[in-house]
């Protein structure tokens, strides 16, 4: 399936932005909610903000407990657990995914290797503004 | 051929770092709240999203 990628700025040195966001859901049991989610394959684990482990039930410091390197350069403590995504408009594609919650400010959703790119198919074509999903 | 990305700038404009709910047709902002709990009520309208800094150019670390 072909999504469009974003445009998220108009850089007053490199021009326009644009982000490989993906419209998906995460579940687990009753909760739920659906976001924007970066696509970002230098990423080795799908990583979400803190604040979204509260709309899925749980505890975001109460997973698995494993360091992760941030964006400031430094080893940040990540809660790894274990809920549900799906690409919305994409068929058949709801996954049990492996994902960790950070306390970091710049993190919102990052699709990354574990958690995303093992259960689709992945193709981007920045030139056409556009990318590729399909459930593998 | 190049399709038209989905254009979030205008609609984003001023909400840097605010957590925002999108419509789901990607064309208006629900609500905007520096705390995303405030979006509670309307979460089901859309797509929630941190607002990045436009001015700001994001590459990874890799040590």
């Amino acid at each position: 399936m072909v999504f469009k990628y974003s445009l998220i700025a108009n850089h007053r040195v490199l021009g326009a932005i644009y982000r490989p966001q993906l419209p998906v859901s995460f579940h687990r049991d009753v909760y739920g909610f659906k976001c924007l989610a970066v696509i970002d394959s230098g990423s080795y684990l799908t990583v979400l903000n803190k604040v979204y482990a509260r709309k899925l039930g749980l505890l975001w410091d109460n997973g698995i407990e494993t360091d992760i390197l941030g964006i400031y350069g430094t080893k940040q403590k990540c809660y790894v657990h274990e809920f549900e995504i799906d690409i919305i408009g994409l068929p058949d594609s709801r996954r049990t995914i492996k994902a960790g919650f950070v306390d970091l400010d710049n993190v919102d959703v990052l699709l990354g290797q574990i958690g995303f790119f093992e259960h689709y198919y992945v193709k981007f074509r920045h030139p056409e503004r556009e990318f590729c999903i399909d459930i593998r | 051929m190049k399709t038209e990305a989905i254009d979030l700038t205008k609609i984003l404009k001023g909400l840097e770092g605010e957590w925002v709910v999108i419509s789901d047709d990607m064309k208006r902002v629900v609500k905007a709240s520096k705390n995303i709990d405030d979006l509670d009520e309307v979460i089901e309208q859309g797509y929630l999203m941190k607002v990045p800094d436009p001015t700001l150019v994001l590459v990874p670390t890799t040590f």
